[in-house]
């Protein structure tokens, strides 16, 4: 991690046009953000427009900048460690549980700008909520509250249910 | 020896079982129908017991609410219990069945499901009214429950090349019948879920032709994201994880084939091997080990030992290693003279399947029920002797930091199961609170498990002699008596333990091979007194699908503290463990 800021302001662009700037404690909690900031600096550039971020619009971005903010002074793990924390810490936080408290299509939005911003906390946070509805829940169950297709026929359905038997432990 | 023995002693009616039987053949034989005259001859006998005979109205009305004996004040707990009707309002363990049957099937099934439970008389009285009804139910039932698979898949079955790399040891085939569940008619298992590779999730039809679909945002998600968050779904509950196949074909293809997923769940500690012991993490009353009553350690023994969490880090270091080299095998390297072998399974998802491994979600029980013979009454004039139906149970439910609850109980299991918990069992001891539901804790016993292992292959030459130092260390002098009753203690298994280190087949050699080396399970736990009581289990399978769910007896000795004495129980009328998911645990602690 770079000992000074870089820059102190970082504006960024969402795609539909708007500009939001945000400390570069907020922004670095993207890694890429992160990542092409260095490199502007070690390239000497000294002033910085606005970033765009095309696969992102404002109101996600807003969203996800509100976690950034709130976690600007968490500790930056490095990714390799992470799988193993993650893996123990299964539980979210009181404050990221009420964050996620979004209709489905934002949450989604919110992983998948996760995702191409490279926040991997907020992406695991998203994973884990929607681990959580599923938790629990019937074929059925998942199937309506995600909207999704059943595109089995009986027989694949009954072929996949027979495979599966060995890991409903009771 | 003091044993707890079997309580549950339900003088159950079976003396009056034949009485119906012969009401019932003088009916058949004559003809007529049950005269009120008979009944009064059938309860003649049984003046001593004044109660309602249950059989008659098996036999007047069918399909009606059947009265259970009452009164009989002799009847023990177990039986008592049981007989008074479906007790405990929690369904993971027993669903309920409210409503009386009315079919053949269904007394028949319901029969199954008292026997099941241990009620062997109720069970009874339900078969007998099955079979009147319909003596072909049994077929009907075999027909419903396990209807015989196509024949189809049973030869395709065995023609098709396996789905997976072959185990060439022809014990281990034999030891995976598994393997026809695996492969279904054709299209075989494989294809299907190949054919399912590069679908989408599918986004539900509108409810109302002609409107907007719903918006299906998980569809949009790329695989990365979809595996990242099964592998959450698995991390919690594998269960959940592998329902997601059932949702849609994308799905199915993704449990499948990420195989990742298996590997992380296997690696991790909640449901994985990390948590498999293979040495003792407490003492047996839950203290740190190495804290026994009768060891005596002083500081400086202490000081020299790691810390706890060392040694912990230490192990989950070694059993990873374990893991890896049964799922990767192993490449000879020029400078070392260990073999190099294939790995032992061919996924993750095997080794998760088959290898064993003790489940912390749920608790595992054992039911025992026996027929004992009774003393007929000296002043009452009977045409027979009683019979006892002894119902009991054991319950173990195991704990991820090394500990064990262990109790034997009349109760049954719904007024058991939720109160197996650390904090009961502190709550009730001593007998503490007898006025709770909860207080059938206070006869529970703590304890502490291990599991055999497979020693590392680098320790191979060292392991006997560090294995047998270990157990000197914490197992105390229990050594010594060796020609004792029951030597099995320490030294048989310190014997096996390097015996499987170095005799020929390696528990690397087959997957057979490593399961056989991992499927001990010793307990230790408090006993009545100045015992310890020491169970020797092995892992078994039962039902068709789940592996390893299963608990067989091996051993049950009694450890004297005071004189260093070893006894052993008989394992006459013991029955397996059987495991059951309890809810209420949520992935166990």
């Amino acid at each position: 991690m770079p000992e000074e800021k870089a820059f102190d302001k970082i504006p960024l662009q969402s795609n539909d046009g708007s500009i939001i700037t945000v400390d570069y404690e907020v922004a670095i909690r993207s890694a890429l953000l992160s990542t092409m900031l260095d490199d502007l600096k070690s390239m000497g550039v000294s002033e910085i427009g606005p970033v765009p971020l095309p696969n992102v619009n404002e109101a996600v971005l807003r969203k996800v900048l509100e976690y950034c903010e709130y976690h600007r002074n968490d500790p930056l793990t490095n990714n390799e460690d992470e799988t193993e924390n993650r893996k123990k810490t299964t539980d979210i936080s009181e404050w990221d549980q009420k964050y996620m408290q979004v209709d489905q299509e934002m949450l989604f939005e919110i992983i998948l700008a996760a995702n191409y911003m490279d926040i991997k906390a907020l992406l695991d946070v998203g994973c884990k909520t929607v681990a959580n509805m599923i938790k629990g829940k019937s074929p059925e169950e998942i199937r309506k509250t995600f909207n999704i297709t059943n595109d089995f026929t009986p027989e694949e359905e009954e072929q996949i249910r027979r495979e599966n038997e060995w890991a409903e432990d009771r | 020896m003091s044993q707890p023995g079997p309580s549950g002693t339900g003088a159950s009616s079976n003396d009056s079982e034949l009485e119906s039987f012969r009401q019932q053949w003088r009916k058949e034989s004559s003809g007529k129908l049950l005269s009120s005259g008979k009944k009064l001859l059938a309860t003649e006998f049984d003046d001593d017991y004044a109660q309602p005979r249950a059989f008659d109205e098996i036999v007047d009305e069918y399909g009606r609410v059947l009265k259970r004996p009452t009164g009989a004040g002799s009847l023990a707990s177990a039986n008592s219990a049981s007989a008074s009707g479906p007790a405990g309002d929690e369904v993971e363990l027993e669903p309920e069945v409210k409503t009386e049957p009315q079919s053949a099937l269904e007394h028949y099934e319901k029969a199954v499901e008292k026997e099941e439970l241990g009620s062997l008389g109720d069970s009874l009285k339900y078969y007998r009214k099955a079979f009147r009804m319909d003596s072909a139910v049994d077929k009907k039932y075999r027909n419903k429950h396990f209807p015989a698979p196509p024949p189809a898949a049973a030869s395709s079955s065995a023609a098709e090349p396996q789905v997976e790399g072959a185990p060439t040891d022809p014990a281990a085939e034999a030891a995976v019948p598994a393997k026809p569940i695996r492969e279904g008619p054709p299209p075989t298992l494989k294809e299907l879920i190949m054919s399912f590779a590069g679908l989408k999730i599918e986004a539900a039809p509108p409810p109302v032709e002609g409107m907007p679909e719903p918006p299906c945002p998980f569809g949009k998600l790329p695989d990365e994201i979809l595996v990242h968050i099964l592998r959450d779904v698995a991390m919690d509950d594998v269960g959940d994880f592998v329902r997601l196949a059932h949702v849609c074909r994308k799905l199915a293809f993704l449990v499948a084939t990420e195989d990742g997923i298996w590997g992380h769940v296997c690696a991790g500690p909640e449901f994985g091997f990390a948590s498999m012991h293979r040495s003792w993490q407490r003492s047996i009353s839950w203290g740190p080990v190495g804290d026994e009553e009768d060891q005596g350690y002083t500081l400086s023994a202490l000081d020299e030992k790691p810390t706890d969490e060392e040694r912990l880090r230490q192990q989950q270091a070694d059993s990873l290693k374990t893991t890896m080299l049964l799922r990767k095998g192993r490449k000879a390297t020029p400078d070392s003279a260990v073999p190099s072998f294939a790995p032992v399974f061919p996924s993750w998802q095997r080794m998760f399947r088959l290898r064993p491994r003790i489940r912390f979600n749920g608790c595992y029980i054992s039911t025992v029920n026996y027929i004992r013979a009774g003393q007929p009454s000296a002043t009452l004039v009977t045409w027979n002797s009683p019979v006892h139906i002894v119902t009991y149970f054991r319950y173990l439910r195991f704990f991820r930091d090394g500990t064990v609850i262990s109790l034997l109980t009349t109760a049954e299991p719904t007024d058991v199961i939720h109160f197996m918990t650390k904090s009961h069992m502190a709550l009730h001891q001593g007998g503490a609170m007898p006025h709770l539901p909860s207080a059938i804790m206070q006869n529970g016993h703590r304890g502490r498990w291990r599991m055999s292992g497979i020693p590392s292959l680098e320790d191979e030459e060292k392991a006997e002699d560090e294995e047998g130092a270990d157990e000197a260390a914490t197992e105390g002098s229990h050594d010594a008596g060796a020609s004792k009753p029951a030597p099995a203690g320490k030294g048989k298994e310190a014997a096996t333990d390097a015996a499987v280190a170095s005799v020929p087949p390696s528990p690397f050699s087959s997957h057979a091979a490593a399961i056989e080396a991992e499927s001990d399970l010793v307990i230790e736990t408090e006993g009545v007194g100045k015992y310890y009581y020491r169970m020797e289990l092995g892992f078994r399978t039962a039902g068709k699908g789940t592996r390893n769910n299963k608990l067989n007896w091996r051993g049950f000795y009694s450890y004297d503290r005071m004189t260093d004495d070893w006894g052993e129980f008989g394992l006459k009328n013991y029955r397996p463990f059987f495991f059951s998911r309890v809810r209420s645990y949520g992935t166990g602690e």
